[in-house]
């Protein structure tokens, strides 16, 4: 809306929602290109058959961008209600090699990791909410055993950052400190002090962000948090974890890192 | 509409009486109730980025900028709570992590707005890693200067110029943590054609990043409520004599 207005584009806080203000100030209804094509089927078909399809809170098909560690890559529209598994190793053909799938992220960027022992777990929205992951924008992708959740946390810790309009404190400085401490983690250079730091801050930046981009920018830390947390507390310094302390570095001191 | 139609609501457990089409932040300040802020600036409108002034009301989940949410009849309002400081020092300590504020050295040094703030909120350290950037001055305005390295991004000096002035000089670049207050189409400052050097910028900025050059620290008190009293003069025809 702002960028039709020739503005910025940044979000505006709600309310007032769009639909009571919003292009021009004149109520505005916004629909993603999905929701759009959905229409002419339902108009063409009616309405029973398209809530034929699906479950009983979740209506219609889906598509999916099935990606990463997969048999077979691509867009694929399913029913309501199928489960992950029947996704995954029926259409995705399983991980390539046999290699064991370890989690399914789905939702793009903010989105949440599922681990693979909730595979049968149907994909409608009622579901992927109870799991700490979202719909989203139709991203599926497969992880395997090789895949390093820390690492992949920060992946999209940094596409939040680079995405972030700079509009919101929380948003635009939080990501970056997030993005650091998950950094400092897969370099094994954090402290279970930093951890709390990253809890912390994602508690913060997804209550006070402006908009959705904030909000959900901690989900794929709070969710691989929740079913990996052994992978973080494993990259904490290894003296931490029991294994001989670092060789000692030169002492740094925040003004040191600034020359 | 009657225009003098007012709503009542509860704001830290006080029955406050409004305008109608106040904002919690409007209803809380008339009452006496401090509300912390950076970005919102009487006169221009506002755009609720700071995040600071987040309030918890009765029945929404979700927490609510005082600045740009109307009050409604009956509605319940807390100001403070246990995790709303706690978000609020933590946003503080973003801010000051983020660039470089450095009190000692700076030019609006007890007369600045994120300083007071953090004082109010007990910030006596950054638990973050600082960002030292090295975002440059703009030192080529013959009477003002520009120091990004101070700037927090609230965007006041963007309105009052957009807005009050009507200039339309300043303005953002940029996305993200990579965001920067512009001067026509990012140039430098003294080569704008549309800057009136009315200074309005540096009287609506609420830390040391827009200054009055050759001003010592003692002499860069501002008081922002001026550029309130133009817009009243100008749309109310309220004159402050």
């Amino acid at each position: 809306m702002a960028s039709i207005e020739g503005k910025r584009g940044t979000p505006r806080p709600r309310p007032p929602f769009p639909a009571e203000s919003g292009l021009w100030s004149c109520p505005t209804l916004i629909n993603n290109v999905e929701t759009l094509a959905n229409i002419a089927p339902i108009i063409r078909n009616g309405a029973e058959w398209f809530a034929g399809i699906g479950t009983a809170k979740s209506k219609g098909t889906k598509v999916f961008a099935l990606a990463g560690k997969i048999a077979n890559t691509g867009l694929i529209e399913v029913p309501m209600g199928t489960t992950l598994r029947q996704i995954v190793e029926e259409m995705g053909g399983g991980a390539p090699g046999g290699a064991k799938i370890k989690a399914v992220q789905t939702g793009g960027p903010s989105g949440g990791c599922i681990p693979a022992q909730e595979l049968d777990s149907p994909v409608d929205y009622e579901s992927l909410t109870r799991l700490g992951s979202i719909m989203g924008s139709g991203g599926m992708i497969v992880m395997d055993e090789s895949t390093k959740m820390p690492e992949v946390a920060r992946y999209f810790m940094e596409f939040c950052m680079d995405e972030s309009c700079g509009k919101c404190i929380p948003c635009r400085a939080g990501t970056v400190q997030m993005h650091r401490l998950l950094d400092k983690i897969v370099k094994r250079e954090a402290t279970p002090g930093d951890l709390a730091k990253l809890e912390d801050l994602c508690d913060m930046v997804a209550k006070t962000s402006l908009c959705g981009l904030g909000q959900n920018a901690p989900n794929p830390v709070v969710s691989t948090l929740r079913f990996f947390r052994n992978e973080y507390v494993e990259l904490l310094r290894p003296e931490i974890n029991g294994g001989p302390a670092a060789p000692a570095g030169p002492a740094r001191s925040n003004n040191e890192e600034a020359k | 509409m009657n225009p003098m139609a007012a709503k009542t609501l509860i704001i830290d457990g006080t029955q406050v009486s409004a305008e109608e089409n106040a904002t919690i932040l409007e209803a809380a300040t008339d009452a006496g109730i401090k509300i912390p802020t950076l970005c919102h600036l009487g006169g221009v409108y506002d755009v609720g980025a700071c995040r600071l002034c987040l309030v918890e009301v009765t029945g929404v989940k979700k927490l609510l900028s005082a600045c740009t949410t109307r009050i409604a009849e009956g509605m319940e309002v807390r100001t403070s709570s246990e995790v709303l400081s706690k978000y609020r020092r933590m946003t503080l300590e973003l801010l000051f992590a983020e660039r470089n504020h450095v009190c000692s050295v700076c030019v609006s040094n007890g007369h600045c707005e994120l300083q007071a703030l953090a004082w109010q909120h007990g910030m006596d350290h950054v638990r973050y890693d600082y960002n030292f950037p090295n975002w440059g001055v703009d030192a080529t305005h013959p009477l003002f200067g520009l120091d990004h390295n101070r700037c927090i991004l609230c965007t006041r000096c963007v309105r009052v110029c957009w807005h009050i002035e009507g200039a339309g000089t300043k303005n953002v670049a940029g996305r993200g943590a990579k965001s920067t207050i512009i001067d026509d189409l990012h140039q430098p400052w003294g080569d704008s054609d549309t800057c009136t050097s009315c200074g309005k910028c540096v009287v609506a900025c609420p830390t040391g990043a827009l200054f009055d050059k050759g001003s010592t620290v003692g002499e860069m008190s501002r008081d922002a409520s001026i550029l309130e009293y133009i817009v009243n003069a100008r749309e109310k025809k309220q004159w402050i004599v």
